[in-house]
């Protein structure tokens, strides 16, 4: 019976320090609301993780020029079929000279495997949230919700997978307001958009894993630019937990120039 | 486990909805044309852009020195206004019947008389002739 409860517990107080982190901000509005999940095989089922997060990026827009950094924090959970992650973070946002701080969008996900863990083909589907919680006026957030329905499926091991999603971004609330333009820290950009996630990773040595993605994202029936990017991961696993470093490049539209990210996490 | 990952996503969603953050207070002043006839870009506007946004607002100016103004917002020129959106303008600066807008200037740079945006508001409104 215990072990029934337990993972029950785990997932109330998952969910309660969730709704608290997401409650907490009602000064501030950010940025994704998709990409929680890094990988399904390296998420152990059972295991409740905590993570933090540092990026740094730089941009040019017609609008602006600048710099942002980012300090986040991570919760994940995993359960049988099921996963939860939910993120936040914090910006300092420097553009034309102007240097803005506060936090935002806070995002919630979830995701279900439809098929046997033991298959070939793993798939599933899954929903994210962003709340409207981070600065829209100064483009730390979007100024709505959006949510984002996905299906996903992967091949492989820990040791060796390559994974694909196929997500639809949709503005709740947004109207025609919606069209950020080429806004440093916000994505999506339009009201609804489609996005392509493959990822492909391998554990090349003990401690050292690689993984490469690649990301096209493109307006649903509105006007707007295809964007794409690419990033590559180096994550090493140690006692407890794992850290990565990871570098994004853009294809085409991003309003990035470079993104740099690193983090640490935890499995509890 | 699939309805427990739905009732957790539900309460987190539905909080947040409650604690979301208020919008902006940026409206149309009300100022119409007819009040503002005679107010023209050499007789107000250019005065009126110097003494109070180009600052930060100016195509001279690089993008570290704008104070976070964006690039594509130049009031130096007469062409440069007439690019902007002049209903934005007046959301953020002018005075009419129905608000005052004083959104720019940002606080601790020289501010525009009542007046001021009540005359910036109608010559928006007349086109920034």
């Amino acid at each position: 019976m215990a072990c029934v409860r337990r993972p029950l517990k785990h997932a109330i107080g998952l969910g309660l320090l969730s709704c608290a982190v997401t409650a907490y901000a009602s000064l501030a509005r950010a940025q994704t609301c998709h990409g929680q999940f890094r990988s399904n095989v390296a998420d152990e089922a059972g295991r409740a993780t905590v993570g933090l997060n540092f990026l740094s990026a730089g941009f040019e827009t017609p609008r602006f020029t600048g710099h942002y950094e980012g300090l986040g924090a991570e919760l994940g959970w995993a359960q049988g079929r099921g996963q939860l992650a939910a993120t936040w973070n914090a910006y300092r946002l420097s553009k034309n000279g102007a240097d803005i701080h506060g936090v935002g969008d806070p995002a919630l996900a979830a995701r279900v495997r439809l098929t046997e863990e033991s298959a070939a083909l793993r798939v599933g589907a899954g929903l994210a949230a962003a709340a409207p919680v981070g600065d829209a006026k100064h483009e730390l957030g979007m100024g709505h919700f959006m949510v984002t329905p996905e299906v996903w499926g992967e091949l492989g091991s820990q040791r060796r997978y390559l994974a694909s999603s196929l997500a639809f971004s949709r503005a709740l609330g947004a109207g025609a307001h919606h069209e950020h333009g080429l806004s440093p820290l916000v994505a999506p950009m339009t009201a609804s958009e489609v996005t392509l996630d493959l990822r492909g990773g391998l554990r090349a040595l003990p401690n050292l894993a690689l993984e490469a993605r690649g990301r096209l994202a493109f307006p649903a029936g509105v006007e707007g630019d295809a964007r794409a990017h690419v990033t590559g991961v180096v994550a090493i696993p140690f006692a407890g937990g794992e850290s990565a470093v990871e570098l994004s490049l853009p294809l085409a539209a991003e309003s990035f120039d470079w993104r740099f990210g690193t983090s640490l996490r935890w499995f509890l | 486990m699939a309805s427990r990952l739905t009732l957790l996503l539900l309460l987190s969603c539905g909080l947040a909805l409650g604690c979301a953050g208020a919008g902006q207070n940026e409206s149309a002043s009300g100022a119409k044309c007819g009040q503002g006839a005679g107010l023209d870009y050499a007789s107000f506007g250019e005065s009126f852009m110097r003494d109070y946004c180009t600052a930060c607002h100016s195509s001279e100016l690089e993008a570290t020195q704008r104070s976070g103004a964006p690039s594509d917002h130049d009031f130096d020129t007469h062409e440069g206004i007439l690019r902007t959106p002049l209903e934005h303008l007046d959301h953020v600066a002018g005075a009419g019947a129905h608000v005052v807008n004083t959104t720019m200037p940002p606080a601790g740079y020289p501010q525009p008389t009542r007046q001021e945006r009540e005359d910036l508001a109608q010559w928006l409104a007349c086109g920034a002739p």
